[in-house]
């Protein structure tokens, strides 16, 4: 078990900043996910991590100590790969006990740690087997078991479950989790699936354009989204957003005619004299029944119900945004909407930034 | 139906590939009468005076019409194994490190070392001949066992890295995140992984090696004669040694038979090398 930390670790492809100036300190046994959109440097930063990518500047240390110049093989790592992760050539015995041969590890304690990581992964059926015969839910299993079969310091998995059919990565991932506790791992995980992180993470480490956007727990990220790209990314359906146009007296919302009384928004948003982008939750979002706190000028164009949830759409001005009520009293009504107070989130037009109190570091 | 059509054109292709040879073997075994015969017999005398010639016994034995095939075939066997042996073996190494690994100039390297091949061998048989003579390589089986790696190992690089591009890369970082060296996951991984390639490679080089004239007969006087130069220059007082020649030309044929024999296996899983690289 170790405790992983990158200083300003910068990883260049020619011209081009894969992983620019990250920070970040994973902690003994913690499970932390790099998520993100596809090329924003997640999978570089974990391959530098693992030592298959050469760091162009910062340093990698485990424990405190610098691993930059580590060879993978000397870094005491265990890596689970996307596609490709079993040799089709060894069965599945053979390929679990892998890691353990490159060590020497004694024959008996082969077979003791070979009996554990399958009693763990229910694999004791396949053992005989060879890669090409399973499905691609139980090749991951293998790898997985594979990678903790010795107990490795750092367990990096790259998008391990996106392989596997929806139905079943849904297992898998309740089961890794459930392992990584167990076992108490220092875990990074990559994937760019905002709900696979949100399940399994004791940290999100979101990333955008090679830099980190924010890092925080998931309840933290998804309540208090220090920026635009935090808001849209996390959650599913994504936050909305509507430009915030002074008006005399309240703000407009974006193109429309409605408008937000001016108590709605906080007064440090109000004086930071910056362009206000509002953004709001589905779920901040109520059909109107008297009660709604906020009640704004907006037209509910659709209405379907899943269960108890009823999700509509409404217009702002040309656009639409969505919204989730889940109270069972809720009624439609055709030309209004509700918003919660408390699910109201100010941004800076412009950057993008969260604007800040001194409560909410952004 | 559809199905006889296709038996016959395959029967009319193969004997339109195997019908040569079948020739020159029926050939080797004429004497000369029979040999121009036309319309061409079929029912003939065995006549084993080619061979004999070739291979300097029996009537031949010791006589000026013994040919001395025996040497140029030892020299083109040495000259061709241990060139096709170093080109595949530089080539596989080459091949890995253009396929794993980025460096300043790659593209123009690959380039070069393909540029070897587009020269035809006349434009630099004369330089090669001056180097080789200040060199002390001429008429040397080492001379051309240079050009014979020369020759291919542009080749095999080429072909090698194609293959080693067929391996997924996670192949040897699996590998590398599980303990070992990368040697070792190139040795003992990667390599058996592409051991069809090595062998179809290996198949073209020495084909290339086996066939080359060229330089060979320009590099090469009397010691270093290879079996191809030797049997151009059949032509005794008598006119062409057709005969000879036919002989010589079985025997020419044989090595690589039994070379294709030796690595059919191999190369059989170099030509299905796609289906099972991703598996």
């Amino acid at each position: 078990m170790a405790k992983v930390e990158l200083k300003n670790l910068s990883i260049e492809f020619g011209a081009f900043k894969a992983v620019d100036d990250v920070n970040l300190t994973v902690a003994d046994g913690e499970f932390a996910v790099y998520l993100g959109p596809s090329g924003c440097g997640k999978t570089t930063t974990l391959r530098a991590v693992a030592g298959l990518q050469e760091a162009t500047q910062g340093d990698i240390l485990f424990d405190g100590q610098r691993v930059n110049d580590q060879s993978p093989s000397e870094r005491n790592i265990a890596m689970v790969f996307q596609f490709v992760s079993l040799y089709p050539n060894l069965n599945i015995r053979e390929n679990i006990i892998f890691p353990l041969k490159a060590r020497g590890v004694a024959k008996a304690d082969i077979a003791r740690k070979l009996d554990w990581v399958v009693e763990i992964f229910k694999l004791g059926d396949e053992l005989k087997r060879y890669p090409g015969a399973l499905p691609p839910g139980t090749t991951q299993k293998v790898a997985l078991a594979r990678a903790v079969v010795r107990n490795p310091a750092v367990l990096l998995l790259d998008e391990p479950l996106s392989a596997i059919d929806e139905q079943f990565r849904e297992e898998m991932r309740w089961e890794l989790g459930h392992l990584q506790r167990e076992l108490g791992v220092t875990t990074i995980y990559v994937t760019h699936d905002q709900r696979e992180a949100m399940s399994l993470a004791d940290r999100i480490v979101l990333m955008n354009d090679s830099k980190i956007v924010q890092v925080a727990d998931p309840q933290s990220m998804f309540f208090e989204p220090n920026s635009e790209f935090s808001g849209r990314f996390i959650g599913s359906p994504s936050m909305n957003f509507v430009d915030l146009i002074p008006v005399d007296p309240g703000f407009r919302l974006g193109d429309s005619q409605a408008i937000l009384p001016a108590e709605a928004v906080p007064e440090h948003v109000r004086n930071a004299k910056r362009p206000i982008r509002m953004g709001v939750r589905p779920r901040d979002v109520q059909l109107v029944d008297g009660a709604a706190p906020i009640e704004i000028k907006l037209p509910v164009q659709d209405i379907f119900s899943v269960g108890r949830e009823r999700y509509f759409t409404f217009k702002i001005g040309d656009g639409l945004a969505q919204g989730v009520d889940v109270r069972a009293e809720a009624q439609g009504a055709a030309t209004s909407i509700g918003l919660r107070p408390e699910g109201l989130k100010f941004f800076d037009a412009q950057t993008g930034h969260r604007i800040a109190t001194d409560e909410v570091a952004a | 139906m559809t199905r006889w059509i296709i038996l016959v054109l395959l029967a009319a292709y193969t004997f339109y590939n195997l019908g040569p040879i079948l020739w020159l073997l029926i050939s080797s075994f004429k004497g000369r009468a029979d040999l121009f015969a036309m319309p061409p017999v079929w029912v003939f005398d065995i006549n084993t005076s080619g061979y004999e010639s070739v291979f300097g016994v029996g009537a031949a034995a010791g006589t000026a019409s013994a040919y001395g095939v025996v040497d140029a075939l030892i020299n083109s066997v040495i000259v061709s194994t241990s060139g096709t042996v170093l080109a595949v073996f530089l080539g596989t190494l080459a091949g890995y490190v253009c396929s794993r690994y980025d460096f300043r100039g790659k593209g123009d390297f690959l380039f070069f070392v393909l540029s070897t091949r587009m020269l035809p061998p006349v434009a630099v048989l004369v330089f090669y001949h001056l180097m080789f003579a200040r060199l002390g390589l001429a008429d040397t089986r080492i001379g051309l066992v240079l050009v014979a790696i020369f020759a291919n190992v542009g080749l095999a690089t080429w072909i090698m890295k194609g293959f080693f591009d067929g391996v997924p890369k996670e192949v040897e970082q699996i590998a590398q995140v599980s303990g070992y060296s990368r040697m070792y996951a190139f040795i003992h991984l990667v390599l058996p992984m592409v051991r069809g390639g090595i062998a179809a490679t290996a198949g073209f080089c020495f084909i290339f090696a086996w066939n080359e004239f060229a330089f060979a007969s320009i590099l090469t006087t009397t010691k270093a004669k290879t079996l191809p130069v030797k049997i151009s220059a059949a032509s005794g007082a008598t006119g062409i040694e057709w005969t000879q020649i036919m002989s010589a030309g079985v025997v020419l044929i044989i090595p690589v038979l039994i070379f294709f024999y030796l690595i059919r296996k191999h190369l059989l899983m170099g030509m299905t090398f796609g289906v099972l690289g991703r598996s």
